[in-house]
This record gives C-alpha cells, structure tokens and sequence, in this order.
C-alpha cells in the first residue's frame, strides 16, 4: 500500500468478519477483510452487488441493518480500536467517522427541513449555539456549492433535485470534520453529468478538511484519479489490494481484470464489452469449503482452485492479490476481438 | 413555529371553506337515510306514546294530524328539509321541546367523553407503540401487543363492568354511574366522567398502539433513520425525532377515524354510565319513535364527522410539507 505513515492511518481494519441470521447459523457475507487508508487517504472498495462492499462499510460506521453483526475483527480509528456495535459509538459517529448514502432521494427526512437536518448534525458537537449552528449551516451549503443557502435552509428535502440532495447529505456529513468520510455509492442514483459534480465535490472537501476518504462503488472507472489505492472484493473476500495505478493497468486477479474490461474506454469505439461470466455468488453459498470464490467464474479456473482456497499475497511493489496464478494476468484493458 | 402555527390555522379555515360543499352534500343524503329508514321501520310513535289499546280512533288520528304524521312521507319529507334549512330541527313529539334545545344539552357530555377518551387513547398509545416498535419480537413487545388485542377485541361494555366493579365496587373510588354537569362542580363531574372515558380510552388505544408499533417499525427501517444515526444522534432522538415524527402521518388518519369510532362507541357507554350524551338522546327517542329527536341527533353526529375530518386534513398538510407543495402549486 502507500507509503509508511509516522501518524497512524485514519482507518485501519483487520480481519473484518460479517455474518447474518441468528447466531450459530449465520451466513457470513463479509470473511476476513483486511485494509487500511492512511490519513487524509482515499480507497476505494470495489466489487459487485454482494460482494460485502457495503457491510464491510456499515460495520465500520456501526449501521449494519438489524440482523446482521460483526463476527470478529479490529477495527481502528486514528490508531485506536473501536467497537462499532457499542453504545458508545454514537458519539464517535459524524466525528470519527461519517457516511454518504447512496439514495439521496430517501436518505434525507421527508418532514423536516434541509436545515434543521443540517442544524441537528452540527448541534450534536459540543454546546454549539443555535445561531452559530445556523450560520454554520450556511458556510456548508455554500461548501456544497447550493446556491441561496440561507434561504434554502428553509426547504423540504422534495423541493430539491437528486443531486442537491445529495449535496446536503455531503454537508451534513461533513458537518463535524470527520476523520474517516465513507461514501458508499454515492452516486449510483444520480445521472451522469451530476456524478462527475458530485465527486469532484467530495474529493475537493476531503482534501480541504483533510479527511480520509473510503468510497465504496461497483464501477471501477470511477476510482480513477479519485483514489490512490483499490481493494477488490469478491464474495465477502479481498481478491485484490493496492495502488490504484498498478491495480489498474496491470490486474494481478482474473476478477478485478474482469471488471475493468468491463469499463467502455473513452477514446475508442468498442463493438462488444467482454463481461464477467455467471451470477455474483450469493453470500449463503460463502465461507464454506475451501474453494477459492471466484472459481466458477474464473476464465482461468484450475483444478487447485476448487480445493484450495488462495490466500491473499504480495505479487508485486504494494499489491496484493489473492490467486493461484496472479502473477499470471495480462495486463489489457479491453478484449477487442 | 408561530409560522407553523399560523399556517396550520390558513389551512383549517381553507379545508373549511373545501369542506363546505361536501359538508351539505353529507348532511343532506344522511337526512334523507334517517328520515326513510325511521319511517320504514314498523311502529307508530301516537300509538307507543299513547299506549297501545287506550285510545280511540278520533283521538289518534287528531294527534297524528297535530304532529304533522296525516300527511304523505314525501310532504313530510320537504317540509322537514325546508325547516331545517332556516335552522328549525322540529319538536320533540313527547314533550313539545325543541329539538336543537335537547341536542344542544346532550352535546356537551358526549363531545367531553369523546375528548378525553380520545387524549386518554393517545396518551397510551404513543409511548406503548413506540416502546413495543423499538423492542420488537421481545417480551416487551408481546406484553404490550396482547394488551393492545385484548383492548380491540373486548366488547366495550365488558370494559366498563370491569372497571366499575374494579374502581367502583370494590375500591370505592369513583362513582358507578351519572352525571354532573362541568359547571356545576368540575371535580365530581370528572370523577363520573373518568371511568366512562377510560373505557372508551381503552379501546382506542388498542387499535392506535398497533398502528403506532407497525408505523415506527417501518419507519425505522428507512434510510433516513439510518442518516440521523450516521449524524451521530442519540437513539433517543433518532426514535422520537425522526421515526415518529414521520409515524405520526398514519396515526393521525387512524385516530380521526377512531375519534368518529367514538361517537357509535358512546351509544353504549352512555347507558351504562346514565350519562345523559347524544347517545343516550338517541337510543331512548328511536325506542319512543321520536322522529325529530333522532333525525337531529344522528345529524348532529354526521356533523361531528365532518368536522373531525376536516380536521385531520388541516393536520395532515401541517404534518406533512410534501402534501402542502402539492396543494399549495
């Protein structure tokens, strides 16, 4: 990964396990993830719907849904171990920690307004007083670049489009400059001109508050330029981890080589996108037996894949990847035949 | 807030002004429903007043002439709308009083039972919903739950033996039945007034604590919740500041229609208690065959839910800003 930091990194997990259902039969969707973002870092967590992506992000935030729990693992902030789960991280979360929702459009109170959802996020620091917090309000709307903010503090979330919307979200999630912003899809809902606005507005405000970013998205073309390091998810596991640069021009896992010949190139007119053969494994099938996940996917499938399940090691300078033949990889884009 | 406030008063007198048309559309179609069906039920109101072998033929058909009965249901019919429109509701075929006078005494202890049975509902309801929604699946909630089945399915009249024999019978602490008027002495009139209106609150609050529980579980499950816990809200905060603020939608439509449940509800409660209401006024006048009592009685309560109904609009559109936008372009 990136360079050896003298501060510890911002966000740091080890070993993340997720499971789901009632304890004891519990299918676990997110087996043994491991990462870290220096501060003031980016990462970005990429795989498909269901490869534990977004638990992997709720649990760091402690907002997995009622029936989902960490089985185990470390997870530190800012050097220091935190139990997501606890009461006590209530007081954590906005601060240490804060989140970007992926559905603007639901994510935000229906009967209140944009500001007091904004004052309330602000007024949760310390004694702030209502009229600092209101103007505090402003200065973040203006952050986000809403135009008329004093006067839009007075809206309804209706009242605005997708993408303002998800400009609020961004300031409320800012409100407290937290250490670690975790975004997860934060623009899978909006339409495309906005999403370049909208991450070029969180990448902007991360760098200007110095928080360490973690976006969670299935689109690999995204992560370009925005993140300095990738981690690839399958089936609740890490397939592959490191600079985005490398992970990019040269994948080191069938998997992640998979999805970014998935991405249309720009400058060239592509007949055929080469996808990824199969369904998404589904997370009750996971965890179970020791046959590498992606196996009956994988392009490159070998008898020892079934067998025996790839841990994750170093195939060169920072990146890790988790298969019997990473070294292997071709290191093309796009498969024009 | 006082925006909010003056606002919610535009908006009562404009769902007013609205309600006006529907209002006259309402009353007219159930005048004209009682009016047929106390006709066509068997039964002649000279002869149950006079007894039924007494008196003779000229003197039954000189009172029915007197009353107004000689005439076909249609005359009748017209001339009764027609009074009624310059605000004459008739007299009491008993005893010559008014209609609007006897309507008017019996109003003000159904509107103060129906009031605070209504508050008592409420009052139960909310903190029981919630506390039942946020522990959903324990003990907690299955107690509470089991309350709430026990308060819908138990007929009312159940109810208030219960509880007469329970507070009034065996700790003497308040009245068995009757009435005192508010003016006359507050104190004594509440006392006679509590056990009725816990009754009636009891069965309200069975059915609102199941929407209220069913609501903030859904509520709770929103995104929204999700964001205000990100924001790093107390949980306190995040149930009762955004979960049920948003369940409160649901729930107001629900206790209107149990604020109108309350007036049928009265009915029975009323005779039980011996509390001189409109249910009372109408039980003993449809057993008398007392036209004009009845026909104003149960328009008095068609007007009632009229009214409750405007008034859960107003307060729909002050609870919720998506459907005053729609409204208001």
């Amino acid at each position: 990964m990136a360079d050896v930091e003298t501060n510890p990194p911002a966000l740091a997990v080890h070993d993340l396990r997720v499971g789901v259902g009632p304890s004891g039969r519990q299918s676990v969707v997110v087996d043994g993830v491991s990462f870290t973002v220096p501060a003031g870092g980016r990462l970005a967590l990429v795989g498909e719907s269901g490869s534990g992506k977004s638990m992997t992000a709720m649990a760091i935030a402690g907002l997995l849904p009622g029936r989902f729990r960490i089985l185990s693992g470390d997870i530190k902030l800012a050097g220091e171990t935190i139990d997501p789960m606890a009461r006590s991280m209530t007081r954590r979360r906005g601060r240490d920690v804060s989140v970007v929702f992926q559905d603007p459009m639901s994510a935000l109170n229906p009967v209140m307004t944009i500001g007091a959802q904004l004052i309330e996020a602000i007024r949760v620091d310390t004694a702030v007083s209502r009229k600092a917090a209101r103007k505090r309000a402003i200065e973040l709307l203006e952050e986000v670049q809403i135009a008329r903010a004093a006067e839009r503090l007075n809206a309804y979330p209706h009242e605005f489009s997708g993408g303002m919307r998800q400009r609020v979200m961004i300031a409320i999630a800012l409100a407290n400059r937290p250490r670690v912003l975790i975004a997860d899809e934060p623009t899978t809902a909006l339409d495309v001109t906005t999403q370049v606005q909208i991450l070029r507005l969180i990448d902007d405000l991360c760098r200007l508050e110095g928080a360490a970013l973690l976006l969670i998205t299935h689109d690999i073309g995204l992560v370009e330029g925005l993140c300095d390091d990738i981690c690839v998810l399958y089936g609740g596991r890490v397939m592959e981890r490191g600079p985005v640069a490398s992970v990019i021009s040269q994948p080191g896992h069938p998997y992640s080589n998979g999805l970014i010949s998935a991405i249309p190139p720009l400058d060239e007119d592509v007949p055929w996108l080469e996808p990824i053969a199969g369904e998404p494994a589904a997370a009750a099938h996971l965890g179970k037996g020791p046959a590498c996940p992606f196996a009956p996917r994988c392009p490159m499938v070998k008898q020892v894949c079934h067998t025996d399940r790839p841990d994750l090691q170093p195939i060169g300078p920072y990146v890790d990847a988790a298969c019997h033949f990473a070294s292997a990889q071709p290191g093309h884009r796009v498969n024009t035949s | 807030m006082s925006a909010r406030l003056s606002h919610f008063f535009v908006t009562i007198v404009r769902a007013a002004g609205n309600r006006l048309v529907e209002l006259a559309i309402v009353m007219v179609s159930v005048a004209t429903m009682v009016f047929v069906l106390l006709r066509v039920v068997p039964g002649d109101p000279v002869l149950i007043l006079g007894g039924l072998d007494t008196l003779d033929r000229a003197v039954i058909e000189s009172a029915r002439e007197q009353m107004g009965l000689d005439r076909s249901m249609l005359e009748q019919y017209v001339i009764w709308l027609g009074n009624m429109a310059i605000g004459d509701f008739g007299q009491s075929l008993r005893s010559g009083a008014p209609v609007s006078q006897l309507i008017g005494n019996a109003l003000p202890p159904t509107l103060q039972l129906g009031i605070m049975a209504l508050v008592i509902g409420i009052a139960l309801s909310i903190p029981l919903g919630v506390a039942a929604a946020r522990r959903a699946g324990t003990a907690t909630d299955a107690g509470i739950t089991t309350f709430s089945i026990i308060g819908i399915s138990t007929p009312p009249f159940v109810i208030a033996l219960a509880l007469i024999y329970l507070f009034a019978v065996h700790l003497r602490l308040l009245p068995v039945a009757g009435y005192v008027p508010f003016d006359e002495d507050p104190l004594e009139n509440l006392r006679h007034m509590a056990l009725p209106a816990l009754t009636l609150g009891l069965v309200t609050a069975g059915v609102l604590v199941r929407i209220m529980r069913r609501s903030v579980i859904d509520e709770l499950g929103e995104d929204y919740v999700r964001t205000a816990r990100s924001k790093g809200v107390a949980e306190s905060r995040v149930v009762y500041g955004h979960a049920v603020r948003n369940a409160a939608l649901p729930f107001v439509t629900i206790a209107g229609i149990e604020a109108g449940v309350l007036l049928s509800g009265a009915i029975i409660t009323e005779t039980i208690f011996a509390i001189p209401g409109l249910g009372r006024l109408m039980i003993d006048n449809i057993n008398q065959r007392d036209y004009p009592v009845v026909q104003g009685a149960v328009l008095a309560v068609a007007f009632i839910y009229v009214l409750i109904n405007a008034f859960v609009d107003a307060l729909y559109r002050v609870l919720d800003p998506r459907i005053r936008t729609r409204l208001a372009s």
